[in-house]
């Protein structure tokens, strides 16, 4: 309402000599296209704003399921838990043998400068 | 270099190869540490007290699995035999295994690793001695101690 007054004071004020700048009809035609475009940017946000809450809800049920079902059978939820990561675990491996192959270091630029003093103190030997 | 690719055969008789025993018959001792960041594979360094008859002494990430551990100081122990110059006080080998030595060097590093590691005599002597083919690359990466990835690699198989 705010915004249509002013428009009204600035786009109808009249010149010097009396006459107004827009006919009633071209100020109702910008004052549409304005109000238009500012609804427009406000339901779009208001959109993004509903996804995001929406995701957020999802994130929240799916947490407070599996709390739920840590406490109903916690065995079962630490066994799970061990066998998902054994498997995460594994996969890291897999990925990580695969770094030798010759392409892999024939990639990048990274470097590791050699620093002695970076030798860790917690070194136990490797026996045969 | 003959001697050493001696003592490396020697090792390479059985499977699987025990390759702490052969960095530390080159003249290396082998260490591990947990304090290594992730992305740190291991390191190649001289030092009179932690070193073995050589003056090198290997530190792995402990942090890593054992076949990855395996492959790592297979891979300083090619750089001691390959580039040992050029290594002059030490070099770290990041994750990808590359280090501030060049391309070239890390990818020489990385094939005689395998070498070591997964020789080929040795493949086919497991295959005879257990009616195993080419195909049965999880079996031979297990009698191997290495990945089946790895083997599959060391195979020309397909690893997609």
């Amino acid at each position: 309402m705010n915004t249509v007054l002013l428009m009204w004071l600035v786009l109808r004020l009249p010149a010097p000599d009396g006459t107004p700048k827009l006919t009633y009809d071209q100020f109702i035609s910008i004052s549409l296209t304005v109000m238009t475009v500012i609804l427009g940017v406000i339901a779009l946000l208001m959109a993004y704003l509903a996804f995001e809450g929406k995701n957020q809800i999802i994130e929240r049920a799916m947490q407070v399921a599996i709390e739920q079902f840590q406490k109903a059978k916690p065995e079962l939820f630490i066994q799970l838990k061990k066998e998902t990561e054994g498997k995460f675990a594994a996969y890291i491996q897999e990925q990580s043998d695969e770094l030798y192959r010759d392409f892999a270091v024939t990639k990048g630029e990274q470097t590791v400068k050699f620093n002695v003093d970076q030798i860790p103190d917690d070194l136990k030997e490797v026996k045969k | 270099m003959t001697d050493s690719i001696e003592i490396i055969k020697k090792y390479q008789l059985r499977e699987p190869v025990d390759v702490v025993a052969l960095a530390n018959d080159l003249g290396m001792k082998v260490w591990t540490s947990q304090k290594l960041s992730d992305e740190i594979s291991g390191k190649l360094f001289q030092d009179i007290n932690l070193g073995g008859d050589a003056g090198y002494a290997i530190v792995v990430n402990g942090k890593h699995p054992e076949v990855r551990r395996r492959f790592t100081i297979a891979h300083e122990v090619a750089h001691f035999l390959l580039h040992r110059k050029e290594v002059g006080a030490g070099i770290s080998d990041n994750q990808f295994y590359r280090s501030n030595l060049s391309n070239k060097q890390e990818t020489e590093a990385n094939k005689l690793a395998a070498d070591i590691l997964m020789p080929r005599k040795l493949i086919n002597t497991i295959k005879e001695k257990n009616y195993l083919d080419d195909s049965d690359t999880k079996a031979l990466a297990k009698a191997l101690n290495v990945s089946e990835v790895a083997m599959k690699i060391r195979l020309g198989i397909n690893y997609d």
